[in-house]
């Protein structure tokens, strides 16, 4: 939305599409502090003021509308949309950001609100006194466990990514069992969570854990398969992931999260960066 | 009050008038948490798409959302928000936790139709 509104502050006519909500993890981001100029406000705040300021600018917005291949063509850019149209331009700034990573479990969608949760804060609430399992490592990990170790019993914490064999914490008032190098590779249970089945990575070893919450921790990941597809099918361009911003003589200009920006500031500085200079590749 | 651009709903009575005075309510019962904002999002953006749908937020920890959370339906619910879908006063449909607008669309168009 960003580079969006300086694009079309700088006079050039600008499409966005999104095909989720506007603004993407950002509008769900509780509060956010350290931006320069504002002291606190929310991420849906924020996003929508960001919104309302490309608008202003004279933004065309297409909500719920996700580009499904770009393509380079002589003068520009072909964008295949979801709603079966399509969009053409000389210049694409690509800022699709990151995505939360899922178990990418069969029946994770079904059970969501019925036993699987991304947010302990949110609904660690629905769980006093049950056994449930973090899955994942971090910050956000750790912090679900400090806040589900308090009310829930007992609290299993499932972190696929380190080796070791199972370790047991004691926690003030109830117990996490610590399981590392192991992973979680089904769900089972009727109409709501009822058990994890996990496999530990060292030795193959099965458990499986009764549980009625699952709360979800894996980290996020650049949502970039649009950009890859494109590199996959333009290979003459000779570009690998790793080298995005050699893409911009062609005039596809990769922003915000997708290169590594860190914070919001940082994102916002580079959504601004790239419109720029997509603005000076429009005037060649 | 949730800090959303929905229309809010603070009382039962308020409910009862909105859920009885139009054949398309959607109420998203929830907090300004990272489960639910995205929800409230979503049916912002779906608002002006299907007019013929009344989007209500409410909050979910008011004694007023009782009539939401002992619904039959959401009996089993265990995540936040939770979204009723209203068809003719009754309810059509209800989901739990966080849904994208892909996810809204489908239902909106199966409980109410297309806005024709």
């Amino acid at each position: 939305m960003v580079a969006a509104a300086e694009l079309a502050g700088r006079g050039h006519t600008c499409t966005l599409t999104e095909q989720s909500i506007l603004g993407g993890h950002l509008s769900s981001v509780t509060s956010i502090h350290g931006y320069p100029g504002i002291e606190e406000t929310s991420g849906h705040a924020f996003a929508s003021t960001l919104s309302r300021t490309a608008t202003n600018a004279g933004v065309e917005i297409r909500a719920g509308i996700a580009v499904t291949s770009l393509q380079w063509i002589n003068a520009g850019f072909r964008a295949e949309l979801s709603d079966g149209g399509s969009l053409e331009a000389a210049c694409v700034v690509l800022a699709t950001g990151l995505r939360p990573l899922s178990t990418g479990l069969a029946r994770e969608a079904a059970y969501a609100g019925r036993g699987v949760s991304y947010c302990a804060e949110c609904d660690g609430a629905f769980f006093v006194d049950k056994p449930v399992v973090i899955y994942g490592n971090g910050e956000g990990a750790a912090e679900a466990m400090n806040l589900l170790s308090q009310t829930s019993k007992p609290v299993y914490h499932v972190i696929p990514e380190a080796t070791g064999l199972a370790e047991l914490e004691v926690a003030d008032g109830g117990a996490v069992f610590l399981y590392r190098g192991w992973h979680i590779t089904a769900l089972e249970g009727e109409s709501a969570l009822r058990a994890v089945t996990m496999v530990s990575k060292a030795d193959g070893l099965a458990r499986t854990l009764d549980v009625n919450g699952l709360f979800v921790y894996l980290g996020r990941q650049p949502a970039d398969e649009l950009v890859r597809t494109f590199l996959q099918k333009h290979h003459e361009l000779r570009v690998t992931p790793k080298a995005l911003p050699d893409l911009a003589n062609t005039g596809l200009f990769v922003a915000g999260e997708l290169v590594g920006t860190q914070s919001l500031v940082e994102t916002c500085a580079d959504g601004v960066a790239k419109a720029r200079m997509a603005s000076s590749h429009l005037q060649r | 009050m949730l800090d959303t651009n929905l229309k809010h709903l603070s009382t039962r009575e308020q409910l009862g008038v909105a859920v009885s005075g139009k054949p398309n309510v959607v109420v998203c019962c929830g907090r300004m948490g990272p489960m639910c904002v995205p929800v409230y999002a979503a049916m912002e953006e779906l608002e002006s798409t299907y007019s013929h749908v009344a989007f209500y937020d409410m909050e979910f920890d008011i004694p007023a959302a009782d009539a939401i959370r002992s619904l039959p339906e959401c009996r089993s619910f265990m995540g936040l928000p939770f979204t009723v879908y209203y068809k003719d006063g009754a309810v059509a449909k209800a989901t739990s936790s966080m849904q994208s607008r892909a996810q809204i669309e489908p239902i909106l168009k199966a409980e109410f139709g297309d806005n024709s």
